[in-house]
């Protein structure tokens, strides 16, 4: 099939940012991440390694993850041209489709609060024009044709080993080395580990809401399951029903369009993010029913419950793509049934539980990231002090803090550990 | 919506074609001229940044005058009332001469003359000699071959060895990448000569990486090397080569192991070199403007030129001394760098005897009369003229001064009255170049901007307010209408009747006396019909060996305090001084930096991002630190163009001192220190 594709020969680029300057008087200032951008390899030079550029927008994909995932369906493909459109009039700012994108085209606005990104320049394809960067590119690296163009070749010459029928046909290097240089010249460099800063799209740092909003919301599924709040009183519902609405309130707050909150749940077809926030939704409508208005089947409100944990799951599937274990100890669900047994009193269940997130926990600490050891250490400790003091139950609010406090710990470390495709990273450590 | 022809005037090899739309009156938008054979697809970042540049909020619209340190608005009537009092003032009261009327590259085209009548209507001035760019390396070229020319920018093709001495393309002349990369297609090979490791090198074959300043000492090893060898090119040599024999018995004694030591490669490396070049025809070589900057510049390119005389890499497809094409430049009496000198017999009403190298030491010295007053044109000196400290102490020591510009730079800061200059869309003009064979207008597209007025008609405004005859302002300066210009432009155009300006308003022409490939008849036009590899003029002239031959830099012995080479090469983010202010450049270049290298960081616990302090006895600057692991030790690079307003001008570190040839400048040859600035 003949398709729009964009042709980047990496031959030829020497990384001039002409393109970049060319889709801004096209489609206007972006500020202060533009929609192009020219990635290097190897940024310090190092004198043995190869120094590659890459100039990349939105290749515009058969499979879009951008399109798949959004929330609110803002993208929409143009059929004529293959370009992915992204309509800001629909768009919430929930940032997720920046987390979806391997090639970080989609970049968020801080000013507008909403996402903008690469058109293909579906304007001048209309008529019968390259797109700007394309057609100003003072050295012919970067193209644009419409040509035969297949999945195999696609998926060759993708910078980030993915496989979504991206747009972008990459001529490679007919020499995969740097220049030969003297290297006895840098003698005395030989031994010096360069530290570059690790670039990371998601941080808990960055996305404490998030962190605060799947906790809050976890604890408060497990307590309504556990069947506590059968025994709550009016002052009990209330505070209950006050932090449903902080943590509703926190997620909206994370939106850069809260006014259009309502648009989120409308791909619940395909985004794990709309049936979140759907499930959501749902079972604390169901609480809201229960305490204030009629009775609903406990099994159904539990079932909206588990749905809701397991959504959240699912959403963060796109962030672990590299993990060797994709199971991890801070997943909202294991949290669940964690806290739920706790609460519910199931104590063979609670041991048993956290005796199998401690050892994902610790497999992973060992095996595949080495974190702060004291920390590591105390998050693997916490649980275990917490069980030993359940024996006596006036210990039962601390026990109930110390595992809390594990929680966060280890959640605080699944956002540090998430990490989506990205050519900033992909792309620099090729040559690694 | 309208789209033009138009070619790109800045001070760049390039000299692109383009295409300009307009839009009620507005420039918006900028499209590839491929009519222009070297420049094809398109014009560079800063090219497209035009729609920005001419566009800026940033942009001076209208006369200021600096009132208690701030500039204000004023009418024309007042800021040219004040500026022919101040004229007649100093003219009467200490002589013409007492003015300074100092120009720069920023803008090229054939009305620039009119300014120099303007000031010969005036009664004369006091003007530089010498320019900051590349007169070192044209003298040399022209002392040796007669004349500077190079084949056609597309030739590089033809090549099966490029060699790349001292210049970046993929920054300075980009397209040049183009022609590079199709001879790499066909086979050839790629080798560059350069302490950094630029962007243009990463598909190259083989880096050699000197001490700069040291090329000539390396090149002439190699020709030894290539002597030896017996790879050179006898038949050339014995029909065209004068002082071939002199040169031989002068390289022989050269000792390969002591040359290996002076400039940093070792003999390894320099074999390989050698190798490539011995074994390896045709060969182009393209030398850049960078090491020419240095006290030994013109003798070091008269050593690299050795190599391309010996080998016989002169006159044929894909063989070619690829230094500067002047053949467009039909419209120059005299061509440079000989334009540049100062002239024998003074005429009594240009007074040139400041060097524009050492523009600060000499304006503060100069006497009889002192300079009072200075107006500066298409340039910023304070910015871009070496020990720039001094510079500007010459500036603000002057009663009164006029600058004409586009922006607030460091140099019009210093100004009395700023008057706003025209971008290169409101008035049309003609230009040639020094890379690519074509004759281009330069059109006007759209009316001056606000209360901008071209540089001409505010010369005729000034000449009519000071009283000067009619008769001889009409000889002298064109009437200020679009007509009058093109009447002006024709008449310029009457020695060539193939070229006109409706011809020229449909794309670029190619200059009539193109030589596609540069001395294929084999005529060079020196002293003895030869290429003069021994040159008595040189000696005579410059003082200089009539071989050429290694001399140290003088900043860069050994004994210096100061360890480190201040490289300031060219950016692609930048014309000089020109385009940083743009907001669509800070988003690629935010911040100015340095770079150095990741061992002589490590052992000044100097990490990536860190500020440092760069000093030398001319001056200082903090800037911060990139980390160039392929940067060879012992150097630091600070491109050239930041402003003092960036904190980073590198010419604060840099002396004004000539070249040995040519009146060019040798602010390159600067050594300096760095280190971690104490925290206060």
């Amino acid at each position: 099939m003949r398709k729009n594709v964009f042709i980047f020969d990496q031959n030829k680029c020497v990384g001039c940012h002409a393109c970049v300057v060319a889709c801004i008087n096209e489609n206007g200032f972006q500020s202060p991440d533009q929609w192009r951008n020219v990635h290097s390899s190897n940024n310090p030079h190092l004198p043995q390694l190869p120094l590659l550029y890459l100039s990349l927008a939105c290749n515009h994909c058969d499979d879009a993850p951008c399109l798949k995932n959004c929330p609110s369906l803002a993208y929409s493909r143009d059929e004529k041209t293959g370009a992915v459109i992204h309509d800001p009039k629909k768009c919430i700012g929930c940032k997720y489709c920046t987390w979806a994108c391997p090639y970080d085209a989609p970049k968020f606005n801080l000013k507008s609060g909403i996402i903008e990104k690469c058109t293909f320049c579906n304007h001048r394809i209309e008529d019968e024009l390259k797109p700007a960067c394309a057609n100003l590119c003072p050295v012919g690296a970067l193209d644009f044709e419409n040509i035969e163009f297949n999945r195999e070749e696609s998926v060759e010459s993708s910078p980030v080993p993915v496989n979504i029928g991206s747009n972008l046909k990459t001529v490679k290097l007919r020499k995969e080395t740097g220049p030969e240089m003297d290297l006895e010249i840098f003698k005395n460099q030989t031994k010096i580990d360069i530290q570059t800063k690790k670039h990371n799209k998601i941080t808990a740092q960055k996305e404490w809401p998030l962190i605060v909003f799947t906790l809050l919301t976890t604890g408060l599924v497990s307590l309504y399951t556990s069947g506590i709040t059968k025994i709550f009183n009016s002052t009990h519902k209330h505070i209950f029903t006050g932090f449903i609405i902080i943590s509703a309130a926190l997620s909206i707050l994370h939106l850069g369009k809260k006014l259009r909150t309502w648009r989120s749940i409308i791909n619940i077809k395909n985004s794990w993010l709309s049936r979140e926030i759907g499930f959501f939704a749902l079972f604390f409508a169901s609480v809201f029913c229960n305490f204030y208005l009629f009775n609903l089947p406990d099994l159904l409100v539990a079932c909206f419950g588990l749905l809701y944990l397991f959504s959240i799951d699912m959403l963060y599937r796109i962030a672990t793509w590299r993990w060797e274990l994709k199971i991890h100890s801070a997943q909202t669900i294991l949290i669940g049934i964690s806290l739920f047994a706790f609460f519910i009193g199931w104590y063979y269940l609670l041991v048993f539980i956290i005796s199998f997130r401690l050892t994902i926990y610790v497999y992973r600490k060992i095996v595949i990231t080495k974190n702060d050891l004291i920390l590591s250490s105390l998050r693997a400790i916490l649980p275990i002090i917490a069980i030993i003091m359940l024996y006596n139950s006036q210990y039962y609010i601390l026990s109930l803090i110390l595992i809390a406090l594990g929680e966060v710990i280890d959640r605080i470390e699944f956002y540090n550990e998430l990490n989506v495709p990205d050519p900033k990273i992909e792309f620099e450590s090729q040559n690694k | 919506m309208k789209a033009h022809n138009t070619a790109c005037p800045r001070n760049c090899y390039s000299t692109c074609s383009f295409k300009v739309w307009t839009d009620n009156g507005k420039v918006i938008k900028i499209d590839p001229q491929p009519l222009n054979k070297a420049t094809p697809q398109g014009i560079c970042l800063k090219g497209l940044s035009y729609v920005e540049r001419v566009n800026s909020p940033q942009r001076i619209l209208h006369p200021l005058k600096k009132i208690n340190g701030e500039f204000k608005q004023i009418s024309w009537e007042a800021a040219l009332s004040e500026i022919s009092e101040k004229l007649q003032y100093f003219k009467e009261k200490y002589s013409p001469q007492s003015v300074l009327f100092y120009y720069a590259s920023g803008m090229s085209g054939l009305l620039n003359s009119v300014s120099t009548n303007f000031w010969k209507l005036y009664g004369g001035a006091t003007t530089v000699y010498g320019n900051l760019c590349w007169p070192a390396g044209l003298e040399a070229t022209r002392l040796s071959l007669g004349e500077n020319k190079h084949n056609i920018p597309w030739d590089v093709e033809n090549a099966k060895l490029i060699l790349v001495w001292g210049k970046n393309p993929a920054e300075s002349n980009i397209q040049q990448m183009i022609p590079i990369e199709k001879a790499q297609q066909n086979g050839a090979k790629l080798v560059f000569v350069d302490p950094r490791r630029t962007a243009s090198a990463e598909r190259a074959d083989l880096l050699i990486q000197p001490i700069p300043g040291t090329d000539g000492i390396l090149a002439l090893s190699i020709a030894k090397i290539l002597i030896e060898k017996n790879q050179i090119d006898k038949e050339f040599i014995d029909k065209y080569v004068l002082g071939y024999d002199a040169f031989k018995e002068f390289v022989l004694k050269i000792n390969i192991n002591e040359a290996s030591i002076e400039c940093g490669v070792s003999v390894e490396f320099i074999n390989k070199l050698a190798n490539f070049i011995g074994t390896t025809k045709p060969m182009t070589l393209i030398p850049g403007y960078g090491m020419q900057r240095y006290t030994n510049g013109g003798q070091t390119t008269r050593c690299l030129l050795a190599l391309s005389i010996i080998t016989g890499n002169i006159g044929k497809p894909g063989a070619c001394w690829h230094y500067a094409d002047l053949q467009s430049d039909i419209f120059s009496e005299i061509k440079e760098p000989v334009n540049y000198f100062p002239p024998e017999k003074p005429d009594g009403i240009f007074r040139r005897e400041i060097a524009t190298a050492r523009l600060g030491e000499d304006m503060l010295q100069i006497s009889d009369p002192d300079l009072k007053m200075a107006w500066v044109e298409r340039g910023n000196p304070v910015t871009q003229n070496p020990d720039s400290n001094k510079v500007k102490e010459a500036f603000r020591k002057l009663e009164y001064c006029v600058v004409v510009d586009q922006f607030l730079t460091d140099t019009a800061q210093e100004a009395d009255i700023v008057l706003p200059a025209k971008t290169m869309f409101e008035q049309s003009d003609i230009i040639s170049s020094y890379w690519n064979p074509y004759i281009q207008l330069r059109q006007k597209v759209i009316e001056p901007i606000g209360e901008v007025k071209p540089e001409t008609e505010v010369y005729y405004l000034l000449a009519k307010k000071m009283g000067f005859p009619d008769s001889e302002i009409d000889k002298n300066i064109p009437y200020p209408s679009d007509e009058a210009t093109e009447k002006w432009l024709n008449n310029q155009l009457k020695p060539w009747p193939d070229i006109t300006l409706e011809k020229l308003k449909k794309g670029p022409i190619l200059t009539p006396v193109l030589q596609e490939i540069a001395f294929s008849d084999y005529k060079f036009n020196t002293p003895s019909g030869k290429i003069e590899l021994f040159s008595e003029t040189a000696h005579k002239k410059w003082g200089v060996n009539p071989l050429p031959n290694y001399e140290k830099t003088i900043d860069g012995n050994k004994e210096n305090k100061f360890p480190f080479n201040l490289m300031s090469p060219n950016t692609k983010n930048r014309i000089h001084s020109q385009f940083g202010n743009l907001e669509s450049i800070k988003l690629i270049d935010p911040k100015p930096f340095a770079s150095i290298n990741l061992g002589d960081a490590h052992a000044k616990g100097i990490k990536e991002g860190d500020f440092i302090k760069v000093f030398n006895d001319r001056g200082e600057l903090t800037i911060n630190v990139k980390i160039d692991a392929s940067l060879r030790p012992g150097n630091i690079v600070i491109v050239n163009g930041y402003w003092h307003e960036e904190g980073s001008c590198p010419n604060i570190l840099s002396k004004g001192r000539e070249t040995d040839m040519g009146h060019g400048t040798a602010f390159h040859d600067n050594m300096v220190d760095y280190e971690k600035p104490n925290i206060k």
